[in-house]
Formats: structure tokens, C-alpha cells, sequence
């Protein structure tokens, strides 16, 4: 909170005409909800549990161009599952987080508040698991850098008391690289330095993500609050090892907007 | 109007992308958790060759058994059964009632080791010291220490060890006692075996699965032992290993890493092997079965699996004393003795 607050203040008080303003959104959220896992390495079984998120995401628009946009996100996550039978449960932590850059299309748009943008984003993710009761294998990870294209779409409108936004976004992965041991290799094998063969290229053939959110935004007089829902679904395979993910939330947060003031140069 | 179809739009997105997964398990029936097990040995456990078993024909005979089980119990026993031909102590099934085991490997050896008189009054004696998992005292009216360490579960540090040969420092040789030795963690193996170690020394090589044919292995990698961790503690005098068939696993590694010792001579009894790191995985009833997937060899590319043979065979515990550790010690004092002729000769 400090740091977005720190522009804002920064904003407030410079006044000079010697600067103009750079509009960026901040939204921070909490997300909750359902995750199914197959992790061929650790398991032939299907787990499922549940899982929450806290994510941090900022959009900012360029100095040069008004139509381009950045964004960034930062997610902390950790879940339980168990597998079907309620015999084994296993425990996942991880991190993703990605940049990307857009552009905005609103100048095409006949409709008052729609924006239709796309861009590609450079993504990472990492999700390390724990079966508990695995005696000699207790650990997986799935870790993947690539590069995603991305598309949103979001109307905003006004109502009779506030305003609102409706947000479409979906991400699909197009190529990058991907962590996977190779076909019955131990983590204590990579611990003492085999690694060979254990990152290979990722594309749609063996590394399909697909992440998108549905989110409505909500002015609550001096606030904004967002409720939606994502969906995630990743699927990667390497070295004879097949994986899948997916992941519901509901997703609850707060939308910060300020505006940060640069000198311009002259 | 068209807001609502760019929404409907995107929601119908929304729902396509709850993707079905495709399927690959097996039924959670008898007769898929027997196909599923066969399939997990099959396609992963790394000794289907070398036990010299038609795993073929097994999975023939016990999807015959299948069709007439009824409970988990007679599943598990079945399960069990059909593991029981590989002849592994590293492939066992978990379940919430048992765990299956192979008790056949260790048998038709000379058992050697009888605890009442290792830690009778002529060895550790019951005032006997502990540092971490090792058990010591010296013994041969303090001419020769002896550490006992029962099992490789139990850890030490470099202090521990750094104590321990503190309080032997005027002994002339230690013997190291690991009959019965299960095994464990591996790195306390090593970490053990490196006191004994001058320089970083290849010990073994190792290979992983790499694909579901029975002879699909990685290329070999090094096994070594690592002198820099526990570079405080150095033992150069003479030492003596003591193992048995219940030498296992994580204890079977550390007797052939000692083989490669500077001043070490096993004695005992072949020891037990298990020299494939194990690894788990799940069956669709949701219990553990764990089994090698990793292949171990000494320096000379021999599989370790089935055991290594001591330098001097020990065949009886004895009765009153105990006949390994005083072979040891004569072992020790015969290495000392030539030391000290070679010295007077030079």
C-alpha cells in the first residue's frame, strides 16, 4: 500500500505545467477457489483440493504513446489436495508473474468506454508440490518461462449512482522453456548436479496454457472494488512425463487508480 | 445489443476452456490395481531383467487371482504376493494396515550379529557413549574404537563425529560396525564414509529410467564421495568395516564407498544390497508402492544391487565374544604392525 500511495502523494503535490500526468491502475486481490492437479512424476492419480491467491497487478500507460500500455502481475499461492481415494494429500506453493505491453484499440471502437487491446506478456511460473506420505519421492516442480499472447476486452459504464467496468482477458502461452525431469529422475539426482536434459523448449505442442478472468469493477464512492472469477488451465509435457493443471477462483479485490506526474522533457 | 453478444461471447470462452482431461488411469477394481502395479514395476522399477524374472508371465497369473478378490485385505495379500517375485526388500507396498516386504532376500546367510554381546561388558559395554546416531566406545583395552551405527535413519553432525575421534585420538584404528544396518538417508552414508576419505574419490556410478523399456538408463554419472564438507574430521589410521546381509540399501552404498577407503577392510558377510535409490508412486486404491528406479554400480561398472562381498568372510556370531569385532581388532593390530616395521625398516 505504501508504494502505490507514494506516487499518489508525489502526484498531489507537484502542480507545475511542466508536468504531465501518467494514469496507472493498481489492483490488488484475493483469490479463492478449486484446483485440480496430475502430476504424472509424483503420481497416476488426479488430485484436487482447494487453493488461495493473493495477486498484484498494475497497468500503466507509456509516456510516448498514448495506445500502448504496460501491465505487470505478481501471485502468491499455495493449496491442499488429496487424491481421489483420501489416502495421500499433497501440498503446492508457488509463484507466477509476468510483464506484457498492449495495445489499445479504443480508437476502432464505435461504443463509448469499450477497449479491446492484445499484446504478447513474458510469463514465469513456478509451483513446487509435497506429497506427504511419498516416502522416496516426495517432491515435484513445474516451472516454465514463455512468452503469452494476450487479448482483453472491457466496457466501461455509468450508472445511476456509480460507475463500472466489465473485464474480459485471456492469455494463451506461445513459446518459451520448461523444467521437467527427466522420464524416473530423483530431485536428489539434480542436487547433486545431473541436470542434463531437464529443460527443454516449450510450445503449443508440449506446453498449452490457457488463463483467463472475467471481472466487474465498482465504484464505491471514493473506492473501487473488483469481483470476478479466473480460470487457468496448463498443460505441458517433456521427457515422457505428462502434467496438467486447473485452477477456478473467485476473485475479490480493490482497484487503485492514481496519477503520477513526469517533467517533460524539453 | 452488441455488448450482451461480446459478453456472451465471452463467457461461452469461459466455459470451453474447462478442458476434459484425457484418460489414462486404471480402474480402482482388483483387476486395475493389479494391472496398474504391473504396469508401474514394468515400466519403471529398473531390475525387471536382472531379478531374472518373466514378469510376463506374472501378470498373466495374478490377473487370473484378480477376478476373486473381495477385500482390501485380499488385494493387499495378492499385491504382495505378486511383488514377492522380484525377491527386492526396496519394493513395498504402503497401506494404512501394512506394509508388504519381501523377507526372503537376507535369508541363506551366516547370521553374525547378536546385539547382547556387542553391547556386553567386552565391546560398548552398556555405559557406552552416543553421538548422534553412533553408539561408540574404545574396546581392546583402549587399542582400537568401536562405533556401532544400527541404522542410517539416524543423522550426525560434524561436531558429533569431531567428538568421536577426539576420543579416539589415541586409539590405532576404529572399527565401524554396520551389521543390521538397514540403511536410511544416503547422505549421512556418505557423509560417514568421507571421514575416512583423504580426497574426493569416485565410489560408483549411477543411471536413472529414462523410458518404459527395461533397459532404457540414462548415461552413467559419478558417484562420488565429497571430502569438503567434512574436511575437519579425517581418520587416516587403519579401519575396519563390519557388515552382514542385513547390510542394506543405504548401508550397501556406504560398504562399497568404503571399499574405495584409504586404510579400510570390510569383513562380514555379503551385504544385503538394495542398490537402486527407491522412489514411490501411487496405485488407483490410493496406496504406495515403492520400488528401485535408480541403478547403482561400483567403480568398475558392477551392479551393486545384489550385495558386495567383504574382504575377509566372517561366519559366526560367536558365543561368549563376538567373532567379527575381534577380527577386527586383529585385523587392526596385524595393519599396525606392519606400519611400524615398515618405519623401523625405512
Amino acid at each position: 500500500m505504501l508504494l502505490t500511495l507514494g506516487p499518489c502523494c508525489y502526484a498531489q503535490e507537484q502542480s507545475n505545467s511542466e508536468y504531465e500526468g501518467r494514469d496507472h491502475e493498481n489492483i490488488l486481490s484475493l483469490r479463492w477457489g478449486g484446483i485440480r492437479e496430475y502430476d504424472e512424476y509424483l503420481s497416476p492419480l488426479r488430485y484436487s483440493g482447494q487453493f488461495i491467491a493473493l495477486q498484484n497487478e498494475w497497468w500503466q500507460g507509456f509516456s510516448k504513446s498514448a495506445d500502448w500500455q504496460h501491465t505487470g502481475r505478481v501471485k502468491v499461492q499455495g493449496g491442499r489436495m488429496f487424491n481421489p481415494q483420501y489416502t495421500n494429500m499433497a501440498y503446492a506453493f508457488g509463484v507466477q508473474g509476468g510483464w506484457g505491453a498492449h495495445y489499445d484499440f479504443n480508437r476502432l471502437m464505435a461504443v463509448e468506454g469499450l477497449h479491446l487491446f492484445a499484446g504478447p506478456m513474458l510469463d514465469i511460473d513456478l509451483l513446487a508440490k509435497e506429497l506427504i506420505q511419498n516416502v522416496n519421492k516426495p517432491y515435484s516442480i513445474d516451472f516454465s518461462i514463455d512468452i503469452k499472447a494476450y487479448a482483453g476486452i472491457s466496457y466501461a459504464f455509468s450508472g445511476k449512482r456509480s460507475s463500472y467496468r466489465l473485464r474480459y482477458m485471456a492469455a494463451t502461452s506461445l513459446a518459451g522453456v520448461q523444467f521437467v525431469p527427466e522420464y524416473w529422475q530423483s530431485y536428489y539426482e539434480l542436487t547433486e548436479g545431473i541436470v542434463g536434459g531437464t529443460v527443454g523448449a516449450s510450445h503449443p505442442g508440449n506446453h498449452l496454457t490457457l488463463r483467463h478472468e472475467l471481472s466487474f469493477d465498482m465504484q464505491f464512492r471514493h473506492s473501487a472494488w473488483r469481483i470476478g472469477v479466473e480460470h487457468e488451465y496448463i498443460r505441458h509435457s517433456m521427457n515422457n512425463l505428462h502434467f496438467q493443471r486447473e485452477q477456478v477462483c473467485l476473485v475479490v479485490g480493490t482497484v487503485f487508480n492514481y496519477t503520477t506526474k513526469i517533467r517533460k522533457m524539453r | 445489443m452488441k455488448i450482451r453478444c461480446i459478453i456472451l461471447c465471452c463467457l461461452t470462452m469461459l466455459l470451453c476452456a474447462c478442458m476434459q482431461e484425457p484418460e489414462n488411469g486404471y480402474e480402482n477394481t482388483a483387476r486395475g490395481n493389479v494391472e496398474a502395479l504391473w504396469n508401474i514395476i514394468d515400466k519403471k522399477y529398473c531390475f525387471v531383467e536382472e531379478k531374472g524374472v518373466d514378469w510376463q508371465a506374472v501378470k498373466t497369473e495374478y490377473l487370473g487371482y484378480a477376478d476373486s478378490v473381495k477385500t482390501g485385505r485380499e488385494l493387499f495379500d495378492l499385491l504382495s504376493q505378486m511383488l514377492d517375485n522380484l525377491h527386492d526388500g526396496h519394493v513395498n507396498i504402503y497401506t494404512d494396515f501394512d506394509v508388504s516386504r519381501n523377507r526372503d532376500w537376507y535369508k541363506g546367510y551366516p547370521e553374525i550379529y547378536n546385539s547382547e554381546l556387542v553391547y556386553g561388558p567386552d565391546y560398548l559395554t552398556s555405559s557406552y557413549h552416543v553421538a548422534g546416531g553412533m553408539h561408540y566406545n574404545m574396546i581392546a583395552d583402549s587399542l582400537v574404537g568401536l562405533i556401532r551405527y544400527p541404522s542410517f535413519s539416524s543423522g550426525f553432525g560434524v561436531m558429533n563425529m569431531l567428538y568421536v575421534l577426539m576420543y579416539f585420538s589415541d586409539c590405532e584404528g576404529i572399527v565401524l560396525d554396520v551389521r543390521q544396518n538397514g540403511g536410511g538417508s544416503i547422505e549421512y552414508a556418505k557423509s560417514l564414509a568421507s571421514t575416512f576419505f583423504s580426497e574426493q574419490r569416485q565410489v560408483g556410478w549411477w543411471s536413472h529410467k529414462t523410458g518404459e523399456g527395461h533397459y532404457d538408463l540414462s548415461k552413467p554419472e559419478m558417484m562420488q564421495i565429497d571430502t569438503t564438507e567434512y574436511k575437519e574430521t579425517r581418520w587416516t589410521k587403519p579401519v575396519v568395516v563390519i557388515c552382514d546381509r542385513g547390510s542394506y540399501s543405504a548401508t550397501n552404498y556406504f560398504v562399497n564407498a568404503m571399499r574405495y577407503a584409504d586404510n579400510c577392510t570390510i569383513i562380514g558377510v555379503t551385504t544385503g544390497g538394495g542398490g537402486g535409490m527407491p522412489m514411490s508412486y501411487e496405485l488407483p486404491c490410493g496406496w504406495m508402492v515403492r520400488f528401485s528406479s535408480i541403478k547403482m554400480y561400483d567403480k568398475d561398472m558392477v551392479s551393486i544391487e545384489e550385495g558386495i562381498n567383504p574382504d575377509v568372510q566372517i561366519n559366526s556370531a560367536g558365543t561368549t565374544r563376538d567373532t567379527a569385532i575381534d577380527k577386527a581388532v586383529e585385523i587392526i593390530k596385524l595393519r599396525v604392525e606392519s606400519l611400524e616395521k615398515s618405519i623401523s625398516l625405512e
